[in-house]
């Protein structure tokens, strides 16, 4: 008899949470860190190794990092919370910071040198949402425009996503697929940035 | 113990219930005499296209308990994971196109066209919280306030498209506030989040809807996908730009409506020529053009279905 009364009561309490959490519309608000996911190789093993005759070759000049949104603020909702940004620039440039754990880049500050490949990037879309009731999504998607010697190389356009069950409606889990999403996607301009070293890497250090 | 039970997961069913309000509830004539002015606001909290995803329903069909929710939540988390990787190809074609700006600039042009409204600033807030279309309303110099929420998404199978916008026309000046008596006075100097846009201090409501098939749709999501996407998803682009302006169209009729349409279109169509189902409810053709066919539901509110959706 008591343990169907505790049922029912935590059946009644979790009832009217739920109610509660549908109308609670604090913010979710995201760190101005990248944090690389805990557990997971982000970048290929091969390329995080130290050393090696290729090692800081790749000279990288990152020269400008926009957000194109119209609020650079807004994440995206989940479970009727708005979702913020404190500094979407610094999280995005944090994560780019975190590409010289490739052995191969080497990220340097001041006036860019005519073989530095330098990059431009642009915040196109970086946004949660719900899918089901249990489930979110993140998306985010950059433009990087590189060039060297004061030319245009190319641009390309990056698309990260996360997609989880959301057990609580806590930060960590929403910033952990953020983080995520943005270190899938740092993986693949990773492996584009040292083939547009090619030329100043030497045939051993190129991996792919 | 049983009743208590009842009553403690009845109870938010109930509250929610008691918030209802009906979805559609026309202009009062007296009001487009004293607009003054109009600003548009879409609250926009959708960011790109996104594919339907039902919810698994085993705890439901099994009375409950922890292990079928658990296995809820498994089965959605694998249909979220399938849906989202299906759905990147069209994301991808459509990286530069801006749902909200074709849809503010469908309801600007169609909008204009309705004299007595004196359409204003149109912008769009990513934000959507009671707060946020407060301060939207606050921050408005305009004798009125129109919401226009919008939702795009495609069907689980990817053969459809859905667009659905709610718009709500709120007072922001004494005058307007008038025609919906003390609740919409009290709100103007009331801090409470949610006030000066609860909805049943709105002026105007509705619920216009868009619907149209893939081309050479078939029960194949990515075949569906990649049909849309197709040539830097010109199909897609092409059927959310016609859909914007068709709800646009829509809305700007519907706000010019004669009391003797607002009588009719708040009468049940029982059953008759022209009739039409659409999601479930029973509705009327009100127009037909190149593209398709204008639709009045029962409930009030209005659709636009495009000829090969109406084929189904």
């Amino acid at each position: 008899m008591v343990k169907r009364q505790t049922i029912c009561t935590a059946a009644a309490l979790a009832s009217l949470l739920s109610l509660a959490a549908c109308a609670d519309q604090t913010p979710i608000v995201l760190s101005a860190r990248f944090t690389p996911p805990r557990g997971a190789s982000w970048l290929p093993a091969d390329n995080v190794r130290a050393g090696g005759r290729g090692a800081g070759s790749c000279r990288i000049h990152l020269a400008e990092i926009r957000d194109l949104r119209s609020d650079p603020q807004s994440m995206g909702m989940l479970q009727n919370r708005p979702v913020r940004a404190t500094d979407s620039i610094s999280w995005v440039r944090s994560g780019f910071d975190a590409l010289s754990q490739d052995s191969r880049i080497r990220l340097v500050d001041g006036a860019a040198a005519d073989d530095d490949l330098v990059l431009r990037v642009e915040l196109i879309n970086a946004y949660v949402m719900g899918i089901t009731g249990e489930t979110r999504a993140v998306s985010i998607v950059l433009r990087v425009r590189y060039e060297r010697g004061g030319a245009m190389l190319d641009d390309q356009v990056y698309r990260g996503r996360h997609d989880a069950l959301t057990w609580g409606t806590g930060e960590s889990e929403t910033q952990a697929s953020f983080d995520t999403a943005l270190a899938q996607l740092l993986g693949t301009v990773d492996r584009d940035i040292v083939a547009r070293c090619g030329a100043g890497l030497t045939a051993g250090a190129e991996l792919r | 113990m049983r009743s208590y039970l009842q009553f403690a997961i009845l109870l938010p069913l109930v509250l929610c219930g008691a918030c209802a309000t009906p979805p559609y509830q026309p202009l009062p004539g007296t009001a487009r005499d004293i607009i003054s002015s109009t600003d548009v606001v879409l609250p926009s909290k959708q960011n790109e296209i996104y594919v339907f995803v039902p919810n698994s329903n085993v705890a439901a069909a099994t009375g409950g308990g922890l292990i079928p929710a658990l296995i809820d939540a498994g089965i959605n988390s694998v249909r979220t994971s399938k849906a989202e990787t299906a759905v990147k190809p069209l994301r991808d074609s459509l990286v530069d196109f801006n749902f909200d700006e074709a849809l503010g600039g469908e309801l600007k042009s169609s909008l204009s066209e309705v004299s007595w409204m004196h359409v204003g600033n149109v912008r769009v807030i990513k934000e959507v919280t009671s707060d946020a279309t407060d301060r939207a309303v606050t921050e408005s110099r305009a004798g009125a306030v129109l919401f226009a929420t919008p939702d795009y998404r495609l069907s689980n199978d990817g053969d459809e498209l859905f667009l659905s916008v709610n718009v709500s026309l709120f007072p922001n000046d004494d005058a307007l506030r008038a025609l919906k008596g003390d609740k919409a006075k009290a709100a103007s100097s009331s801090t409470r989040a949610g006030s000066k846009t609860a909805q049943e201090i709105a002026l105007y409501r509705n619920t216009l809807k868009f619907k149209a098939r893939a081309p050479g749709a078939t029960s194949d999501r990515d075949r569906n996908v990649a049909a849309w996407s197709a040539d830097n998803g010109a199909a897609m682009r092409s059927i959310l730009k016609l859909g914007a302006a068709k709800v646009a169209l829509m809305l700007a009729d519907d706000l010019q409506s004669s009391p003797e349409e607002i009588a009719a279109n708040t009468k049940t169509y029982v059953m008759g020529p022209g009739q039409v189902t659409i999601e479930g409810i029973t509705g009327r053709i009100v127009g037909t053009d190149d593209d398709g066919e204008t639709v009045r539901l029962n409930d009030g509110t209005m659709a636009f279905v495009t000829k090969a959706a109406l084929e189904r």
